[in-house]
């Protein structure tokens, strides 16, 4: 399969040139070709893309997630995104949409300073400051901080998201979250892949 | 380290217009706008039980970093069919991974590839394994153990304004995990045809307050290659090391402290005689990192390093000191300014015991470097166009200033693609042999060699431009071209000017030259247990002497680095337990005769803490070599190899 990348050749690849070794290509070759046609020959249909369930289920943390009285969401619920990225961009089409009894207002953050409003706040990996600048500077405040980065609850994050095979499972961060002065409940939390305690 | 945006890619030439024309849907138009607002209703349970499509992964970090970047991740390294580290890295486009023997590789970016060529920069977790003797790495003592690696960043062309010189054509780094990534315990053991028992063991864990630490320990042992002769290749490798990681817990001030020992025996093949060459060192490196607010991050990094290396036959020896202390501030200086800044000291003390065959005048030698370096990112238009200008003043204690500018431009017309060009300037530092080698041996060179102590750095321009898009969700392509101009390249020449009977071949900075290519990275997630990746680069150079110079000259590495390099990768998750990775790789010839040959793995997942693998290299083709022309080794044959691997995490 390797030459048909290269028709014009002018490789002088020597495994091609012995009848023994071209037998072993081709075997090879055959099983890459094998391997191909049993994955390709799985469903097409259109399932929803990993960025829609990130976005609908940050939509649905909400009503989990107590916040102290006076930073409460009342009629509006404050979602901030900063970065890059189809999740950044599946989030702010949920602009205006009603959710559980209030509507949601998502919007775009550059700097942690202008975040301090923001219920939650999504943390792209594309991004021009790193994670932890965001984490850190708002640390303290009550805001739901949600990221995609491998190690996000482990760097300071309260909910990390990822995809685990075909699904979307999530990772939860109890010392940053207490750190946030917030509450997930119990119920959320028991439908996450890892509840870090430290 | 100087923060760089890791991104992995790939890249179309003429089919783009193609392409582009054919798939009108920018990414993120799969519907998402739509379907999101359905999906909010649904209950969170129902939410994480549904099936997502296919995406590239890593496709939402296609950043716009200017520069050619290749970041390989965990997730790749765990599915190359890797025995040792250098290995990892043929998946890059546009580097040169040649295998000398069984512990010994020439690698290199954008030309010049050659056990010492020295244009390329290697670090791990910011400490330079860049041996100042040599302007070289000896990947024998570099042997991390994989599952300590987070990722390996590899930025091809000048990366001098950030990294210093000798990142001449290129910066590799490799980041180890944070301890709090490797809590636990965790032992691997693999055996085959070359490998004759390895294993690593590592156990880490975590304090009440977030600190974490590991320690870990690494065993190798591994067979002789082949030669095209009756004799015994030698080439056999023993090695073994200790070390371990502290990391303290996330917050406002961070630390890191990691040391490791090791000692090994590095066997090489008859030159004429078989030889082995004892190996040990040691490093202790601590970092500390300060957030400190509005975006001002300050960090300080330090370490001692310390490398010994004898060859048994001969009885020279080569010692390394390194003490290097570095700090770095990144701050915003307003809205469309963010700036680095930062300073440096490093010093080097190089001992040496010569031999009949290899010694150094004067057998020992120490050397200062300072730097200062800038850089500053403007935004012109706040996510369309963001301009880098940095440069890097460097003063050797025995050479003059070096200022090693750079301006990069990036502009993003829209989310999914984005163009960045680039010039710099950087300059490779002499190293010790090219000022103070003596070396002799009648069977391989006319004449004996002596160091030129009036060495001058190299130096050199480069221009490059790339280009990014992500195509469709599911398919990215990444390119990069470049061309770089040489002064002051490393010549081989005989020294008319000693007076000694029999004139000496000696090091002058009499080449200059011109280097052009382009490297090209495709990324396709077929469907949702099915990714390909390709990569192919190409290369060409002209180098010339600058004045006249007499026969037997040679502007040094011309002619090492191939015109035409390409591979391809098949990943397939067959279920939820198994994998099967297919690596294609090709090079054409330089030196030695082109060659392909494919790598494979297949991995089993017994449980949540039990994985099987079975491991193949070089599985097609004949016996092939992969460099020539070495000075100092003999090269072997690579053979075929095939090795099974067992880990558990406990």
């Amino acid at each position: 399969m390797g030459f048909l990348l290269f028709p014009g050749h002018s490789w002088r690849i020597p495994w091609l040139t012995s009848a023994r070794s071209r037998l072993r290509a081709m075997i090879l070759q055959a099983a890459l070709a094998t391997s191909l046609l049993m994955a390709g020959g799985q469903c097409l249909a259109a399932p929803p893309s990993e960025a829609t369930i990130k976005a609908a289920f940050m939509a649905n943390m909400v009503q989990f997630t107590d916040w102290p009285d006076k930073f409460a969401p009342t009629g509006k619920v404050n979602i901030c995104v900063t970065g890059r990225g189809p999740t950044v961009d599946a989030l702010l089409a949920l602009d205006g949409q009603p959710a559980y009894g209030r509507s949601l207002s998502v919007s775009f953050r550059k700097r942690p300073s202008e975040a301090l409003d923001c219920h939650l706040l999504f943390i792209a990996e594309n991004n021009n400051r790193p994670a932890y600048e965001w984490l850190h500077e708002l640390a303290e405040h009550p805001i739901l901080t949600v990221g995609e980065a491998d190690d996000f609850a482990l760097s300071g994050g309260i909910v990390g998201l990822f995809r685990d095979g075909n699904r979307v499972t999530f990772d939860v961060s109890l010392p940053a979250m207490h750190r946030a002065n917030l509450k997930i409940s119990a119920q959320l939390l028991r439908l996450a892949r890892q509840t870090h305690s430290r | 380290m100087p923060p760089t945006k890791p991104s992995a890619h790939y890249a179309i030439p003429p089919l783009a217009a193609i392409l582009l024309g054919a798939a009108p849907l920018a990414w993120g138009q799969d519907g998402t706008s739509q379907e999101a607002s359905r999906f909010v209703s649904l209950p969170v349970e129902e939410l994480l039980k549904t099936e997502v499509s296919s995406v590239l992964k890593h496709s939402s970090d296609l950043s716009d970093a200017p520069a050619a970047i290749t970041v390989i991740r965990h997730e790749d390294i765990e599915r190359l069919a890797a025995t040792n580290l250098a290995d990892l890295l043929r998946v890059v486009p546009g580097l040169q991974v040649a295998q000398i023997d069984g512990n010994k590789w020439a690698i290199s970016a954008r030309g010049f590839n050659g056990f010492f060529s020295g244009k390329l920069l290697v670090l791990v977790d910011g400490r330079s394994v860049y041996n100042s003797i040599y302007s070289g790495v000896f990947w024998d003592a570099q042997d991390i153990p994989f599952d300590n690696i987070e990722r390996i960043e590899v930025i091809r062309g000048p990366g001098a304004a950030l990294w210093g010189s000798n990142a001449v054509n290129g910066v590799i780094n490799i980041v180890t995990h944070s301890a709090q990534q490797t809590i636990g315990g965790h032992v691997q053991i693999q055996a085959g045809n070359l490998d004759h028992g390895s294993s690593n063991v590592r156990r880490g864990s975590q304090a009440e307050d977030g600190t974490a630490w590991r320690v870990y320990g690494q065993s190798r042992n591994r067979d002789e290659m082949q030669l095209n002769s009756n004799r015994s290749p030698g080439d056999t490798t023993r090695a073994q090391r200790v070390g371990f990681r502290a990391d303290s817990a996330p917050g406002n001030r961070q630390w890191m402290l990691s040391g490791e020992a090791y000692e090994g025996q590095s066997g090489g093949a008859p030159y004429p005689q078989a030889t082995t060459q004892d190996t040990r060192g040691h490093h202790l490196l601590g970092r500390l990192t300060e957030h400190l607010g509005s975006g001002s991050t300050f960090q300080a990094l330090a370490y001692v390093d310390h490398s010994w290396r004898r060859e048994l036959v001969t009885g020279s020896v080569l010692e390394q000191d390194v003490m290097n202390l570095e700090l770095q501030q990144t701050l915003d200086l307003n809205q469309s300014h963010r700036m680095v800044w930062g300073g440096g000291w490093r010093q080097y003390r190089f001992d040496s015991q010569g031999s009949a065959k290899l010694s150094f005048v004067p057998p020992s030698s120490q050397r200062s470097v300072s730097n200062l370096f800038v850089q500053d990112e403007w935004t012109l238009v706040p996510e369309k166009l963001t301009l880098v200008a940095g440069t890097r003043l460097e003063s050797d204690s025995h050479y003059a200033l070096e200022w090693q500018p750079n301006l990069r431009l990036v502009w993003t017309p829209d989310p999914r693609q984005s163009f960045w060009t680039s010039l710099a300037q950087a300059a490779r530092a002499p190293n010790v042999y090219e000022t103070t080698i003596r070396y002799v041996d009648a069977g391989k060179i006319p004449a004996p060699v002596h160091g030129n102590p009036d060495f001058l750095p190299e130096r050199e321009l480069s221009l490059e431009f790339g280009w990014r898009i992500q195509v469709t969700p599911q398919l990215s392509s990444d390119l990069a071209l470049f061309q770089t101009r040489y002064r002051n390249l490393q010549t081989i020449q005989l020294d008319t000017k000693q007076s000694v009977a029999g004139y000496p071949l000696t090091y002058l900075n009499n080449g200059k030259g011109l280097t052009r290519g382009l490297e090209w990275a495709l990324d396709w997630q077929v469907n949702n247990s099915w990714q390909l990746r390709s990569g192919l680069s190409f290369y060409g150079e002209r180098l010339d002497f600058e004045a006249p110079a007499g026969a037997g000259s040679a502007v040094s590495y011309q002619g090492s680095f191939p015109n035409r390099q390409a591979f391809l990768r098949s990943l397939w998750d067959i279920d939820h337990r198994q994998r099967l990775d297919l690596t294609w790789r090709a090079v054409s010839a330089r030196w030695v005769p082109g060659y392909g040959t494919i790598d494979g793995r297949w991995s089993w997942r017994f449980d949540n803490k039990t994985d099987f693998a079975l491991i193949g290299r070089n599985l097609v083709g004949p016996l092939h070599r992969e460099y020539s022309r070495q000075p100092f080794f003999q090269e072997t044959w690579i053979t075929r190899e095939i090795m099974a691997q067992v880990s558990w995490s406990l």
